[in-house]
């Protein structure tokens, strides 16, 4: 990857990973790991897995993501993320305001 | 809590790497991502990991540069200097106890007196601008020790019978 698209990259992750991260835990509370392998996926979002780990810190600052400790059947106790009321309502603004923004965006990209 | 998987040591080594990487972040962020890098760890790798285990997980996790480079960096203050205008300050306190020795010293004394457990204090606690701190310390000294040699002159003198001098009137006589 160029210089110049890899700071493109870093911008455009700057605006929307933390959304990205609290939609992973929509669906219930996730551990590390499970969230680390899911986001590792999408590789043009996420180019390492241990960069969650920051974002993870700084969403938990905020007030938008907190952790709990739960049992396991394999081993010793995980620290699972789930998402607080402000992170749900923080989520939900993401998507309603995504959708409008990427459109515009895709429509200015293919003005002549 | 497992304790085999750290004693691979790619595991260490990269743990000590990313700790070092750290360093310029924020504290808690630093602290709360070596923890949770350490439980991914924990999570992923079997007791008595391969050397072949270790280094798929570890390729995923990234380069410790890549996560350093995505933490907050710290506040200045974070890092546990005292303000950088300490010195200066110091040596602005000694500067004027200097000057105001003749004029004013029950101001002046106090003055040097803090400005010089500033300085030794900067000292001990090894900040920058050492030069300006040594010299706060050199100059509120060179107060006290005027002060006492000022005190010893007055008392050996004895004022009624030779009235020491007025500053205005040293003054001209240079």
């Amino acid at each position: 990857m160029t210089g110049v698209s890899e700071s493109v990259l870093t911008q455009l992750r700057k605006g929307v990973l933390e959304y990205c991260v609290l939609a992973c835990l929509r669906s219930g509370p996730a551990y590390g790991l499970e969230l680390a392998s899911r986001l590792g996926r999408h590789q043009v979002l996420f180019a390492s897995e241990g960069t969650l780990y920051p974002l993870l810190s700084r969403l938990r600052k905020q007030g938008l993501v907190e952790t709990t400790w739960q049992e396991s059947t394999s081993g010793p106790p995980r620290r699972y993320y789930e998402l607080t009321v402000e992170g749900t309502a923080a989520l939900a603004a993401f998507a309603a305001t995504w959708g409008p923004f990427r459109e515009d965006v895709d429509t200015v990209l293919q003005e002549i | 809590m497992r304790t085999a998987m750290h004693k691979h040591p790619l595991v260490e080594a990269y743990l000590a790497d990313l700790d070092r990487a750290l360093r310029g972040s924020d504290p808690r962020e630093r602290a709360e991502t070596l923890a949770s890098i350490t439980e991914h760890l924990d999570e992923a790798l079997p007791d008595a990991p391969s050397t072949d285990d270790v280094s798929r997980v570890l390729a995923e996790l990234g380069p410790v540069d890549a996560i350093a480079a995505s933490t907050t960096p710290a506040e200045p203050h974070d890092a546990g200097q005292p303000p950088r205008w300490l010195p200066a300050l110091s040596l602005a306190m000694a500067g004027a106890s200097l000057a105001l020795l003749l004029l004013n010293p029950f101001v002046a004394l106090p003055l040097a007196l803090a400005a010089l457990v500033m300085g030794l204090v900067q000292l001990r606690a090894d900040a920058s601008s050492r030069p300006l701190t040594w010299a706060a310390v050199a100059v509120s000294t060179a107060t006290l020790l005027g002060a006492v040699i000022l005190a010893f002159l007055l008392l050996s003198v004895g004022q009624d019978d030779h009235p020491v001098p007025s500053p205005r009137e040293s003054v001209q006589q240079r």
